[in-house]
């Protein structure tokens, strides 16, 4: 017995603890080397023309031109890039394509439904290096803060693999920067199927965060991951005559209309909506979806709006803010957001941003035809948006 | 140096070495993986309301 026990320490407990060792220094050697020599990895260069100069697209699983696209439209100083979620449609109202055919002021939609704080905050980490006065809006729901945060179909779609590449290998970004994305990775992991070595270096680097030697070797390791480097020529943007704009006289214009056509219904939401979503089989209206946002404490798309809003502070991004209404007239307790929205408003006022705030959680306050739903921006709000946006980016 | 590969200690510390070393590349790393295969094992649905 005496011998075994032995035996299992010569043999096997020994060779374990100098197995860790040779490890250990194996990792420590390979840090040394990559932080001496750098990463032995040449950089992708994705080079090409900025083509859209106009309307919106929603991600950039395409291929290499659509993150073209959103770094040109980020660099280019003329662009006003407009990122948003399920509100940016093909609405002719619709500020991209108001803005750059009526008012000389050339701006591109980018995004979909799901497309949250968190994801933004991953593709404009990967565009770093185009962030500098860069003229971006933001459109925000207040459903998102109805959610836990950003959905990980949604991220793995909205932010791309060589994305993650770049956040990966970009030694301009705050090592915490590149935390928040590996604790996402690491908080989702189970949720993602089949990850490629980017995913896993960020799992593995939130994992090894409060193991030093291992989390170094962790971090050489990332920046060993082949980088991308977008080098894209900005479109030549021709200077368009200005139309004159009666802003009250459209706006009204266009309330009248929106309200005139609906007919089916008390809710100001356009006809065929109303009879597709908001009517049962048997022709009865179905209840609205309890709203039941965490607090603002534990919120965790407040945290991560708030990680949006010190990276735009942070890279002196021209950064304006929309929040958008729901529909008080189909939803019957919007109060519930009133404490998170003021908060909202509060950070982006303080960090000196403009923020048009649309909501409203009583009817009285509510603009028929702002929506041309329950939580889709119509023409009289799109509109609303882009009279702000001139005076945002004069 | 025969002496020394036929060590059993010696033999064992390379092994559990590499076994660490594997687990850190294949399993941690995945590098013998293709980055950008990955999906979500979660579907989101839309929802309008």
């Amino acid at each position: 017995m005496k011998k075994h026990i032995g035996d299992l320490f010569r043999f096997h407990l020994l060779p374990l603890c100098i197995g860790v060792c040779v490890t250990g220094l194996f990792m420590a050697l390979f840090t040394l080397y990559v932080r001496s020599c750098g990463s032995p990895v040449q950089d992708e260069i994705i080079s090409g023309t900025q083509q859209r100069v106009r309307g919106n697209f929603s991600n950039c699983v395409a291929g290499p031109q659509d993150e073209l696209e959103l770094a040109a439209a980020l660099k280019n100083p003329r662009v006003l890039t407009i990122m948003g979620s399920s509100e940016l449609g093909s609405d002719r109202y619709s500020s991209y394509f108001f803005l750059s055919d009526s008012l000389n002021m050339p701006a591109i939609g980018y995004g979909h439904a799901y497309h949250q704080s968190f994801s933004m905050y991953c593709e404009l980490l990967a565009m770093e290096e185009f962030l500098d006065s860069s003229r971006i809006c933001f459109v925000i729901s207040p459903g998102w803060f109805d959610t836990q945060g950003t959905h990980t179909q949604a991220f793995l779609e909205f932010v791309r693999p060589a994305f993650l590449r770049s956040i990966a290998t970009n030694p301009r970004l705050q090592p915490e920067a590149r935390m928040e994305v590996a604790r996402f990775v690491y908080e989702h992991r189970s949720e993602i199927e089949d990850p490629g070595p980017t995913l896993s270096y960020f799992s593995a680097l939130y994992r090894s965060r409060h193991i030093p030697l291992y989390h170094s070797f962790v971090e050489s390791w990332g920046s060993t991951l082949q980088g991308v480097k977008y080098e894209v020529k900005t479109a030549d943007i021709p200077s368009r005559p200005e139309i004159h704009i009666d802003w009250d006289k459209r706006l009204k214009q266009l309330q009248d209309t929106f309200v005139h056509a609906v007919t089916n219904n008390e809710l100001y939401v356009g006809n065929a909506y109303y009879s597709k979503y908001l009517l049962d089989e048997q022709g009865v209206p179905r209840k609205a979806k309890a709203i039941e946002p965490d607090p603002p404490a534990t919120n965790r798309e407040l945290a991560d709006f708030m990680l949006l809003l010190n990276l735009l502070e942070s890279r002196n991004v021209r950064a304006s803010f929309v929040i958008q209404p729901l529909n008080p007239y189909y939803y019957h307790d919007l109060e519930k957001y009133n404490e998170i929205i003021a908060l909202l408003e509060e950070r982006i006022r303080s960090k000196g941003y403009p923020c048009f705030n649309m909501f409203v959680s009583d009817k009285k306050d509510y603009e028929p035809g702002t929506l041309r739903d329950i939580m889709h921006l119509g023409d009289y709000g799109w509109l609303k948006i882009s009279r702000f946006l001139k005076t945002s980016y004069p | 140096m025969k002496n020394i590969l036929k060590n059993r200690i010696f033999r064992n510390t390379i092994v559990y070495a590499l076994l660490l070393l594997g687990y850190v590349f294949i399993y941690e790393m995945r590098i013998f993986k293709r980055d950008g295969a990955s999906g979500s094992k979660v579907d989101f649905v839309y929802q309008q309301f």
